[in-house]
């Protein structure tokens, strides 16, 4: 299992990643929204999201998930720590 | 009429339980085609009804089983061909077609001349080559199976010069064997069917066959064949899907004589251009992409030998795209290849590599029900 500081590592790289460089890992901030701060768009959030299940090699469970409330880096680092059990 | 009033039948409906049987008992593939060509030989000569059940079929198909399953028909003078749609989208259905109707509709050149049939017997695709050979007074060529080393070795072997095929089963042929292998099968005609022939696949087919007249077919197991195009362009000329018989929905679904084909088309420069099926395109948060996009796109992609593209769900777009391919090129390299080529929308978010693609038993690319 990854800790979430790995977790958010990794989230952040992938921003850089889908974001073509735009958007620099080491500039981003947990409390950073990743549509409205970071300006990534709906299908560079799904990518970020596909490729997190995939290293951390988990399927996301969307049962009664709230995906309004999980739009910054750190929400989403947490989200995904939890769907590891 | 209900199949178990027909007492006139009797006899009849025992060489159909023996058909039937023999179809789902996994019997080779040319003694299926010859029993294939033997019934309709002897339909088009007579009132002969037959029922044709999927190769899938269960094996132990009881008389009191097919009786239930059979569809209430009207025993008439024109021999009927009851066929079970590929249920890929579903339970498979029956439709039938009347023989003399399909016979009277089918153009054909001029008499004679070898086809090598590359569909299964017992699919629409394969019953209309087979009247094709009919009303043509052709020879039709039954393959050992449709192992695309058998399908070259057969045509090479029976210098064969009509074929009929499925894009990925050509696709499969050109990794089969090289280009000089299969030019020297002298092909006079080629019809693409089952699926959309791309540009590409025109292009290519004309460049090994170049005396060959090429020709793609939309046709279907509920209405047969539709139309023809020979002109060497992908897409069907507007005009040809004009008329009080077709329509489209405006979502771009075709309908004929007011039914839902499933099949979802785009007009572009006066050409209909086919998307897919309705459940193969692939919806990224209300941006319809097709599959046929996306594929075309990393064929071009040097290292990618084979291809396919699907819907995957997603929770936040409804559906992203996949796509499953096999080749050399390494996940990383090929998806900065496909930045270059496709719009982000159709950008592949699952990606896989794959050993090996198979076909579905039709000999198109499966792209429903893809388990990611």
């Amino acid at each position: 299992m990854k800790t979430r500081s790995e977790i958010e590592g990794k989230l952040k790289a992938l921003v850089e990643d889908v974001s073509l460089g735009r958007v620099q890992a080491s500039t981003i901030q947990e409390h950073q929204h990743i549509l409205r701060d970071l300006e990534l768009d709906s299908l560079d959030y799904a990518t970020v999201m596909l490729q997190s299940e995939q290293w951390l090699g988990i399927n996301i469970c969307e049962d009664g998930v709230d995906w309004s409330k999980i739009g910054t880096v750190g929400e989403l680092a947490r989200f995904l720590e939890s769907q590891q059990t | 009429m209900i199949l178990n009033k027909i007492t006139p039948y009797n006899g009849r409906l025992e060489h159909r339980c023996r058909y039937a049987v023999r179809a789902g008992a996994g019997g080779e593939f040319q003694r299926e085609c010859r029993a294939m060509w033997d019934y309709l030989r002897q339909a088009c000569q007579g009132c002969v009804s037959l029922t044709i059940f999927p190769f899938e079929a269960k094996v132990d198909w009881k008389l009191a089983d097919l009786m239930q399953a059979a569809p209430a028909e009207r025993v008439s003078a024109d021999a009927t061909v009851v066929l079970h749609t590929s249920g890929t989208t579903g339970a498979p259905k029956p439709v039938s077609h009347l023989l003399g109707h399909v016979i009277e509709r089918k153009r054909v050149g001029a008499p004679g001349g070898k086809w090598l049939l590359t569909f299964a017997p017992f699919r629409w695709a394969g019953v209309s080559v087979l009247l094709h050979v009919l009303k043509a007074d052709a020879q039709v060529v039954i393959p050992h199976s449709l192992n695309p080393l058998d399908l070259v070795a057969s045509a090479v072997e029976n210098q064969v010069t009509h074929v009929s095929m499925t894009p990925s089963l050509f696709r499969k042929l050109q990794l089969a064997s090289s280009p000089a292998e299969l030019s020297q099968i002298p092909l006079q005609q080629i019809s693409f069917g089952g699926e959309a022939a791309t540009q590409s696949v025109l292009d290519m087919a004309q460049r090994l066959w170049q005396h060959a007249r090429i020709s793609h077919v939309y046709a279907s197991t509920e209405f047969g064949d539709i139309c023809s195009v020979s002109d060497g362009k992908a897409g069907i000329p507007e005009d040809r899907l004009s008329g009080t018989r077709y329509a489209f929905t405006s979502d771009g679904e075709l309908q004929i004589e007011g039914k839902g084909t499933g099949d979802l088309w785009a007009l572009r420069n006066g050409r209909h251009h086919f998307l897919g099926r309705r459940e193969e395109v692939i919806n990224v948060g209300g941006a319809k992409v097709s599959p046929l996009e996306v594929e075309e796109a990393a064929r071009l992609v040097q290292g990618v030998s084979e291809v396919r593209a699907y819907p995957v769900a997603n929770p936040l777009l409804g559906q992203v795209v996949g796509m499953d391919y096999c080749g050399s090129l390494g996940e990383a390299d090929l998806r900065c290849a496909l930045r270059q080529r496709l719009r982000k929308v159709a950008m592949p978010l699952v990606l896989r590599k794959l050993s090996e693609l198979e076909l579905t038993p039709a000999g198109k690319t499966g792209r429903v029900g893809v388990r990611v």
